[in-house]
């Protein structure tokens, strides 16, 4: 293996990942606005092309075309280096994605670690960004984003730590492993047990930091664009602009990629099975990969591809339905309800898996985990006060009989002078 | 030369060059930023010698946590009148300390390259080499794993007894007290937590 292979190895890979991102944003920038606007009553683009779908098209025509603006007193440095800091991680990630299983730059025997170090390097770019633009919109929203994902990465990891230790359970030997490859095999033999059914908390809870890692709705606070103008990108436009742009979407995807690969069983579904092509197409010796090999091969990357996209689709749906979130909810939300939970699933699941008997051990983990997932989705429901049947949680009824006890005393000292209902909250805040 | 020397040579320039920018810069931001490029070309380091898994957490925890948390800290504290405001502190007892104790470091590096200190022989045949060996038969993660939590499991749970009794020492320390009602009245988490996580929404829905 001489230089001249490696670099154009490299140069290859490089290139197939550059176009593989900025395709996906394409795709999910023309979906983003179709679907939110069949889901709020409108039409959204329509205009160019059939279904408006030259779109996304034009814009990036329009990105590419348009002047880079920089104003006077950025600091240089940064605000140039911080868009390729941004990028160059989400780029770097998808070297270690099983799409199926030939389309696997390398199986790295520490895949999954080595993508949450990638994914924790992004945050270095965003506050540069924030702070290189000399803005006090940027820097507040570069710092906010930061504390976002400084604060979310720890119950990702530990979400993560669910299917590795069913990895150790399910191979031989007892030995886990934290490669996506592996990881994907674990799920096939000798049947097919995807992670999401012995785990589903896990992947909730994967999800929800996933989209705070990727700062989509409900937790886009550092781009509010009622408080912070644009956040951090405030002062970025043109290409440097759509680089943040194509790391956003490229961490979507990698994000889905990754839930897919750990939870949803890769590249496994109806008719990825090697060896019943084997016994169906005959062997061609002929090339490189025979007829069955190829056939297995989509099939494999088909089925990949639908999991992640239907992941992505979520992110959509959860952008076009739920309200973003206040500062201290958002982190509220990760120290007080997120960690505690993941902790627990990791206990549950380690004492679960050494204390059951060998034939019921599975089915009793996925069922307790179920069983907890039911107590997150009841215990956020409750935290955020939307229960289905319309009923307030008891603090809040607490609140307000707190509150109309005070109207009602505070009524009889100073009859002219009764607060409105809002006030004494903000003072407590 | 291979590619791997080129990218060593490479990748040793920048590490001393922004080993210097750290103490070379007076805009503490930047001085920030330049370690961690130097902790993240350590990383790069370590996965050239193929320990992948050590690349990684060195990535994770220094690159991508502590330093965020310097990040904060500097630009919390810049202070008002610019970048090259910071003031030289430095006592002179402190700096003849730290050219006494760079006096000795150097030294010793000195002595390492000179002399060639190489592993003594029962230290190859007992710890190093039977890493190496469980290195070889199990791969990187595994290795780690096990070195960790069988062979040096004493230091590895006094650490965190030490790190838990730091973290308590920081919630302890950054605690807010309410006025004049002490420590008996709603302070801390316990009290303030649960109703607003949940006051927002609830509140615009009145």
């Amino acid at each position: 293996m001489n230089i001249g292979f490696e670099i154009v190895h490299f140069v290859v890979n490089l290139l197939f990942f550059i176009l593989l991102i900025s395709t996906n944003a394409v795709i999910m920038v023309y979906a983003e606005r179709k679907v939110m606007a069949y889901m709020q009553d409108r039409i959204g683009p329509k205009h160019y092309g059939p279904f408006g779908l030259l779109q996304s098209t034009y814009d990036v025509m329009k990105l590419l075309l348009k002047e880079i603006v920089r104003s006077r007193d950025t600091d240089n440095s940064v605000f140039i280096v911080a868009p390729m800091i941004f990028f160059a991680p989400v780029l770097t990630a998808f070297v270690m994605l099983p799409f199926s299983p030939f389309v696997t730059q390398s199986a790295l025997a520490t895949g999954l670690i080595l993508y949450v170090a990638l994914s924790s390097l992004d945050v270095i770019g965003v506050f540069m960004a924030g702070w290189g633009s000399n803005n006090k919109y940027a820097l507040i929203g570069g710092l906010r984003s930061t504390a976002q994902m400084i604060s979310y990465e720890l119950p990702l990891l530990l979400a993560l730590m669910g299917p590795v230790m069913l990895t150790s359970f399910v191979s031989h030997g007892g030995v886990g492993s934290i490669s996506f490859t592996d990881i994907t095999h674990a799920q096939l033999a000798p049947s097919w047990r995807w992670f999401v059914l012995l785990q589903p908390l896990g992947l909730m809870i994967y999800y929800i930091c996933g989209l705070a890692e990727t700062n989509r709705a409900p937790f886009d606070l550092p781009e509010a664009e009622s408080e912070l103008v644009a956040g951090y990108l405030t002062e970025y436009s043109g290409m440097r602009w759509a680089m943040f742009f194509l790391g956003e979407y490229g961490n979507m995807l990698i994000v889905s990629a990754v839930a897919t690969v750990l939870f949803l069983g890769g590249w496994s579904g109806p008719g990825a099975d090697l060896a019943f092509w084997h016994r169906t197409v005959t062997a061609n010796p002929g090339g490189i990969f025979s007829v069955a090999d190829i056939i297995f091969n989509v099939i494999a990357l088909f089925w990949f591809l639908v999991k992640v996209y239907i992941l992505q689709f979520i992110f959509i749906w959860v952008r076009s339905t739920l309200p973003r979130l206040r500062a201290d909810q958002l982190m509220q939300f990760a120290w007080l309800i997120l960690i505690p939970f993941t902790l627990a699933n990791i206990l549950i699941t380690a004492a679960l898996l050494l204390a059951v008997p060998q034939p019921y051990t599975l089915w009793v983990t996925g069922i307790v985990n179920f069983v907890l997932l039911a107590f997150f989705i009841g215990f956020i429901s409750r935290a955020i006060g939307a229960s289905p049947k319309g009923e307030l949680p008891p603090w809040v009824k607490m609140r307000q009989q707190n509150l109309a006890r005070q109207a009602a005393i505070s009524a009889v000292a100073t009859p002219r002078l009764a607060k409105p209902e809002s006030e004494p909250e903000m003072a407590r805040r | 030369m291979n590619l791997g020397q080129i990218a060593f040579y490479v990748l040793g320039a920048t590490a001393i060059a922004s080993g210097i920018g750290v103490i070379a810069f007076r805009n503490a931001v930047y001085s920030a930023l330049s370690l961690i490029l130097n902790l993240f070309c350590l990383a790069l380091f370590f996965l050239m010698l193929n320990a992948i898994f050590l690349a990684a957490i060195q990535v994770l925890v220094y690159a991508g946590a502590i330093m965020v948390l310097f990040l904060f800290v500097v630009t919390m504290l810049t202070p008002e009148g610019g970048d090259a405001a910071t003031v030289d502190r430095l006592g002179a007892m402190q700096r003849t300390a730290a050219i006494g104790l760079g006096i000795i470091l150097a030294g010793a590096f000195g002595y390492i390259l000179i002399s060639q200190v190489r592993l003594s022989p029962s230290a190859m045949a007992t710890g190093a080499n039977d890493l190496f060996t469980v290195m070889n038969r199990d791969g990187n993660t595994e290795a780690f794993g096990l070195a960790l939590f069988h062979g040096y499991l004493l230091p590895f749970e006094v650490t965190s007894v030490i790190l838990v009794a730091a973290i308590l020492g920081a919630v302890v320390l950054g605690r807010r007290t309410t006025s004049g009602s002490g420590l008996s009245a709603g302070s801390g988490l316990s009290a303030g937590s649960g109703p607003s996580a949940g006051s927002g929404p609830s509140a615009r829905e009145e």
